[in-house]
């Protein structure tokens, strides 16, 4: 069938196959599906089944179960389903915040080995890491450092538009602030490319926050950015999720979530640090 | 009213659905009392109640009842339609039909007799081919025509039609009774000795069925008589002759091939109809033989049909094939019918350049075609210049490698690994010049070629450089670079740069990319890591090769891993996950 079959619409999520989906997206991936989510999961995957040339919601499931490529397409579904929505320079109050008052701390606490990690957890198309890898480079505060940024999402696409670096018109909301226009590169078509500067110092790798298998391998970090992941996950899931994150974070280090997240009845292993326009979490020092 | 009493007044109704409703109520009737009335159903004058009819007599029991009516049935000469749909229900009644078409066929007249042989038509059984070897010796040859129709379509006993077949024909005097054996035997891909299809070439009516069946000869003479027909006057043999070398081309030989050219080089006229077919013909099979066939008269004049052709999507597979054959004798010509050809037709012609030429000239139109505007042509002559290129074709490629056209920047990356492999020292300078100039496109390509070697080499004087170098093409957008750079991350025992970077790559989106992470992670001694793979991965394939890796670590690792894994095993609820430590363990107690 073509993708531009005139049976695509005839394609219906059902209410009870619905009920599956949601099943099975929140015991893989974590994801809070209720049941308002029924027709944009129908709209998310209907082009799934159209590639599979597949007659109904159910054969797809079957798939999606059993299928020899099973492991493969449930990428693709989660691909479909999860929100890929971010851009540089997001949540600016917060950069500020990361910039001014918290590199500086952290700077200081790591003068010795001179070496600095961070962790976009959940990443997306990577604006977010790229623009901490910004922030730290104009800092000036670690010329010469050792400085990790690394980049993590749930979906393979995504980490592999990353790694290309290059970016449209929708990935910058305003325009680059003056202080990092440096860094990036304008190119003929129109479209920016990130800078070798700061690509240099970006790393990305494709995890599900959900399982602890690969989550290792980013190693402790100074800092997290988790932003607006958390909002799209399962109580459950994001428990999980949080206590990953704190393993990863060395005592001391920050943890930075969306303006409309926190950790309220979620967990009290962190302090709430305060800064002049901010409240972050901190892992606190000399925990185990 | 009884069932058979309602069911025989619907019958009688003037309204065809009526009657039709009727016809299908038959099923429900007792095969001794509905018998009269599947009979008046299966004589009705519209066709959708005879249809109806002929379902419901499957159904109806005791089937010995049902046969009666139907053998009957086939004597009655008065109603053509009855008869027919008589035979229709007694085939879809299978080898119980066999021994009523049989008594049929014994005593019935010739119009019965071949009736009862359609009963036949695709049954199975013993006695169903005895009945149908009969009916080639019946007196009437449209009985003999219809027997061999029939053989033609047995299931499961086709080598003794194929010998009852070919029998007659070896010995029948009627045009019209061997041709229809020629084409029961093509159904039922007869091989023919060749005295006796050549016999049969001898008669022009005969002809195009007997060269459709050379097909399956496997003696290059066969080839002969295929080449031959081309000249033949009749243009029905002409194109059943190219649909069979169309057929015999795909598996011929050298010798084969070549018996083909001799008998078509000298024949203007022929060739001139090939290339009118090729232009015009709605047959595939038949364009196909003719491309094919004038390739193998090679005449210089149509080296640019066969460039052109590749823009066909119907008969690029047989264009393809063509441009091999030509250009084993004229490269020049096919060289230069790729400059005039069109933009698809001619990306397909470049990709064919180092198949069927690889001097000077051929280097020269790819370099040239660099130039093209066309993706497709520059992604085609790429890939030929990653086979024919030379060292000094490595910075023209490597302007590629950043175009903004994503096939012929990944092409270009190719092709900078594939001279790399070719042309070691230059990309080894190229690469040490690119890196000092953070050429990462250039130098991650040359890298992905030759990592180990340049990695442990002495292009970049210290150590720290090296890893530094590789620790950024690790993030490379290309998985190839990511790849070889892990894997020459791996020779850095000890390195903390190069450990985490590995580390992280365990997490790279790419198999190989993961899988040379786990390699190198048992290169640096980092078995801890390897082992929360093992005991974690929800990967198959990462964790077969952690374990791969920790048991060439040392034996006492080895013995960890399979403790850690018979663990999981026991404790894993995930089935593909349960199948692949239950498969790693397995293979290493058989390798043990």
């Amino acid at each position: 069938m073509s993708r531009f079959s005139p049976f695509r619409e005839e394609l219906e999520l059902k209410p009870e196959e619905h009920e599956l989906f949601c099943e099975l997206f929140r015991g893989i991936a974590g994801l809070s599906l209720g049941p308002q989510s029924r027709f944009s999961m129908e709209r998310r995957l209907r082009d799934r089944l159209v590639a599979l040339n597949l007659k109904s919601f159910s054969e797809y499931y079957q798939v999606l179960r059993f299928h020899p490529h099973a492991r493969a397409e449930m990428e693709e579904a989660i691909d479909a389903m999860t929100t890929h929505e971010t851009y540089f320079f997001r949540e600016d109050y917060q950069l500020r915040a990361f910039q001014e008052e918290l590199l500086p701390l952290l700077a200081k606490e790591k003068k010795t080995t001179r070496r600095l990690s961070f962790w976009s957890a959940g990443c997306s198309t990577g604006e977010e890491a790229y623009t901490i890898a910004a922030l730290v480079l104009a800092s000036g505060l670690v010329d010469d450092w050792d400085v990790r940024v690394y980049g993590s999402d749930i979906s393979k696409k995504c980490v592999s538009f990353a790694r290309r670096g290059i970016y449209g018109k929708s990935s910058f909301r305003s325009s680059i602030p003056v202080a990092y226009t440096s860094y990036f590169d304008r190119r003929a078509d129109g479209d920016v490319e990130v800078g070798k500067s700061i690509r240099a110092l970006c790393h990305f790798g494709q995890m599900n926050l959900t399982d602890a298998d690969k989550t290792s391998v980013v190693g402790q970090v100074d800092a997290i950015f988790c932003r607006n992941v958390l909002i799209y996950l399962t109580d459950d899931a994001r428990k999980r999720v949080i206590s990953t994150l704190y393993e990863q974070l060395r005592p001391g280090g920050v943890l930075m979530l969306g303006h409309s997240e926190s950790l309220l009845n979620v967990t009290t292993a962190f302090e709430l640090y305060h800064l002049k326009e901010d409240l972050v979490y901190k892992r606190p020092p000399g925990t185990p | 009213m009884t069932d058979v009493a309602f069911i025989a007044t619907k019958l009688g109704s003037a309204e065809p659905e009526v009657r039709r409703l009727a016809a299908r109520s038959l099923a429900q009737l007792d095969a001794e009392a509905g018998a009269p009335l599947l009979a008046q159903a299966l004589g009705d004058s519209d066709w959708r109640v005879r249809k109806e009819a002929v379902t419901s007599a499957q159904t109806m029991r005791p089937r010995a009842a049902v046969l009666v009516v139907l053998e009957v049935l086939l004597d009655k000469k008065d109603n053509i339609g009855l008869r027919n749909a008589a035979v229709l229900a007694l085939r879809a009644l299978g080898t119980d039909a066999t021994q009523a078409a049989g008594r049929a066929f014994d005593t019935l007249d010739a119009d019965g007799r071949k009736l009862a042989v359609e009963v036949l038509v695709g049954a199975s059984d013993e006695g169903a081919v005895a009945v149908l070897a009969r009916a080639l010796s019946d007196p009437d040859e449209n009985v003999r025509i219809a027997g061999v129709e029939a053989l033609a379509a047995v299931k499961g006993r086709t080598a003794t039609a194929r010998d009852l077949l070919s029998t007659l024909l070896a010995n029948e005097l009627s045009t019209e009774l061997r041709l229809a054996c020629l084409r029961s035997l093509d159904a039922l891909s007869a091989v023919l000795p060749m005295p006796l299809l050549e016999q049969t070439l001898e008669e022009p009516l005969l002809r195009a069925a007997a060269v459709r069946l050379l097909r399956h000869v496997p003696e290059k003479r066969a080839a002969l008589f295929s080449a031959m027909a081309l000249k033949d006057p009749q243009r029905t043999v002409v194109r059943e002759a190219l649909r069979t070398l169309c057929h015999r081309i795909q598996i011929a030989g050298v010798e084969e091939l070549e018996i083909v050219e001799r008998t078509l080089a000298p024949q203007a006229d022929v060739l001139a109809l090939l290339r009118q077919l090729l232009l015009s013909s709605d047959d595939t099979e038949v364009r196909s033989g003719a491309i094919l066939a004038l390739s193998l008269a090679r005449a210089p004049e149509d080296a640019s049909l066969f460039v052109d052709a590749l823009a066909d999507d119907q008969i690029a597979e047989a264009a393809e094939r063509s441009l091999r054959f030509y250009g084993q004798n004229d490269g020049s010509g096919l060289l230069t019918a790729t400059k005039t050809a069109g933009p698809v037709a001619r990306g397909a012609a470049i990709s064919m350049v180092p198949l069927v030429s690889r001097d000077g000239d051929a280097v020269l139109l790819l370099r040239e075609a660099l130039l093209a505007a066309e993706p497709d042509v520059v992604v085609a002559a790429l890939r030929g210049l990653s086979e024919l290129g030379q060292a000094q074709d490595l910075e023209q490629v490597r302007v590629l490698s950043s175009s903004q056209n994503p096939s012929v920047c990944v092409a270009a990356s190719h092709t900078i690994a594939a001279l790399a492999e070719l042309y070691p020292e230059a990309a080894a300078a190229a690469w040490a010049r690119a890196s000092s100039r953070e050429d990462v496109d250039l130098a991650g390509c040359v890298l992905a070629a030759c990592a180990p070697a340049v990695a442990s080499g002495h292009q970049i004087a210290d150590a720290e450089s090296r890893i530094g170098y590789l620790v950024r093409a690790a993030g490379h957008p290309e998985p190839r670079v990511r790849t070889a750079a892990i894997e020459g991350l791996g020779g850095f025992t000890g390195n903390a740069d190069a450990r985490d970077a590995v580390t992280f790559a365990v997490a790279d989106e790419e198999p190989s990319a993961a899988l040379a992470a786990v390699r190198s992670l048992a290169a640096l001694g980092e078995t801890e890591t390897l082992t929360q793979v093992l005991g974690r991965s929800k990967d198959a394939s990462l964790l077969g090769a952690a374990f791969d890796a920790l048991r060439h670590v040392s034996e006492g690792q080895a013995e960890i891993a399979r403790r850690l894994l018979s663990e999981r095993l026991k404790k894993e609820t995930d089935d593909t996950m349960r199948a692949a430590i239950s498969f790693t363990l397995a293979r290493a107690e058989s390798d043990a």
